[in-house]
């Protein structure tokens, strides 16, 4: 009868012993969580302020960036689009280099060597030889083309022969020491003997006789040349043009008298990929 | 039985007290999980919101030179006399007329110099520009950044530059190396010049006259 009470007393307080331990630990475990949830909610908190600073700060460089990005668009509108395109096919002779590019708007497609004018003073006509630089066209291509020879040849071939050039008209003559002389008979320069016989100088040749060198008038054919401009020819205008050559030895030299020679399968092959209007630019 | 009753109220109440603390628990720590994850987000989007303005920065930083480049590149492109373009990113000289770029050259730009006690700043500034001198063989006064001491003669030097040298109105030079001479190194652009080859240097010198507008974006 005594044990019963006492084990029932003991038995309470060890079950509300063992309550309060476990509702201990639950009041720590809400602790816990409370703490938890504050943390989080703090760490949103910071979120939704760093979101507001960041748009802020990359609304304001956007802000900028945008107006810079208009103030180009404006300016890129005044540019012209036909402007901006590189332009077509032209032909560019560089004068340091003696070469010439065929270029199609920023590309290179073809190239040679050139010879180009010798850069010298024809002292008595005040004539500077030299390939000008600058833009110019093609203005007419020639096959085949025959050269007319300007005065300064023939003044060149008198220099050259120690003679003095004699400028033969239509109609007229240059006597020579042997009584015969020179005359023009139709398209021909020849030379008139003393019994009146009419002998024709070879078409093409210059005609030197007696220390005169003759300039035989236009027209006639010994004042036409074949072969020396080479088989093809494209006139720049101005007296000037890119032909082809007898003196293959010259390309790549200043040689010329201001026109632009090349090697002939070169012009040939230049002939094929221009044509009447191509921009030369000469620099 | 009051007994029993009691102890398996007691228990009851203990166990389920037990499991109640857990649940707290597990809520707790998934709480705290949340809270670390939403720190780590914060970090990482953080530093892509760093490299996104510095980006932007960067970006903003450009915009006016592009826009000068732009406006001069118009002007260039509007032009239809012969002139020299100088892109100064591409590191291209170009000689255009008419529209038809003529002759393409790579050129290396100078470095840019902060003004000192010595010297005064030198760079090379996007704009229009015209040809000032165009010098054959010629002398120069030793330039402020290579001589700050000022020990070298008061004389301008030969052999500064190449044979042929395009001085602009800003002073800025386009130039080739000197064959010989104490210049003769071409490691080291000259600060404000512009150097190109020989060959480059002597087609657009022979290309261009003074007064030419040189094209500088």
């Amino acid at each position: 009868m005594s044990t019963e009470p006492r084990s029932s007393r003991w038995l309470v307080v060890v079950l509300g012993a063992i309550s309060l331990g476990v509702w201990a630990y639950a009041g720590g475990g809400y602790m816990a969580l409370q703490e938890a949830r504050a943390d989080l909610e703090d760490a949103q908190a910071q979120w939704e302020n760093l979101e507001r600073q960041w748009a802020a700060e990359s609304g304001t460089l956007v802000e900028e960036i945008n107006g810079l990005k208009v103030a180009i668009a404006e300016v890129e509108d005044t540019i012209e689009i036909e402007d901006l395109n590189p332009r077509g096919r032209f032909i560019a002779v560089s004068l340091h280099e003696r070469w010439l590019e065929l270029r199609d708007a920023d590309s290179v497609i073809w190239t040679a060597p050139v010879a180009i004018g010798r850069g010298f003073r024809d002292e008595e006509r005040q004539v500077f030889f030299s390939t000008p630089r600058g833009r110019r066209e093609v203005l007419s291509m020639t096959k085949n083309p025959v050269w007319i020879p300007p005065a300064w040849h023939y003044r060149e071939v008198s220099s050259s022969s120690g003679g003095r050039t004699v400028d033969l008209k239509r109609g007229g003559a240059v006597k020579l020491s042997d009584g015969s002389k020179v005359v023009v008979k139709g398209n021909s320069v020849g030379r008139v003997s003393t019994d009146g016989k009419f002998q024709a100088y070879r078409p093409g040749k210059d005609v030197v006789v007696d220390g005169k060198v003759i300039i035989p008038p236009f027209g006639t054919v010994q004042r036409r040349k074949s072969f020396v401009m080479g088989t093809r020819k494209l006139s720049l205008g101005t007296g000037y043009a890119i032909h082809g050559t007898n003196k293959p030895w010259s390309i790549g030299r200043a040689a010329s008298h201001g026109c632009l020679r090349m090697m002939n399968k070169d012009i040939e092959e230049l002939y094929t990929m221009v044509e009447v209007g191509t921009p030369v630019f000469i620099y | 039985m009051t007994r029993l009753m009691t102890t398996v109220m007691g228990l009851g109440l203990a166990t389920g007290g037990v499991f109640f603390a857990q649940d707290l628990i597990r809520q707790a720590e998934g709480a705290r999980v949340d809270a670390r994850l939403l720190h780590r987000q914060m970090e990482q989007t953080e530093a892509r919101h760093q490299e996104w303005m510095e980006r932007l920065r960067s970006y903003r930083e450009d915009l006016p030179a592009e826009y000068e480049r732009q406006y001069v590149f118009g002007l260039a492109a509007a032009d239809t006399d012969r002139h020299v373009r100088l892109d100064l990113s591409m590191g291209q000289l170009s000689l255009v007329e008419d529209g038809y770029v003529v002759r393409v050259s790579s050129v290396e730009v100078g470095p840019s110099l902060e003004a000192t006690a010595d010297h005064p700043a030198v760079s090379i500034e996007r704009g229009i520009r015209q040809i000032e001198e165009r010098v054959r063989r010629g002398r120069f006064e030793m330039p402020a950044w290579a001589d700050p001491q000022g020990e070298a003669s008061d004389k301008p030097v030969k052999g500064l530059y190449g044979d042929r040298t395009l001085v602009l109105d800003d002073d800025t030079v386009l130039y080739s190396t000197p064959k010989k001479g104490p210049w003769a190194s071409d490691d080291q652009v000259r600060p404000g010049g512009v150097e190109m080859s020989f060959t480059d240097m002597a087609s657009i010198f022979g290309a261009v006259s003074t007064g030419a507008r040189v094209y500088v974006y």
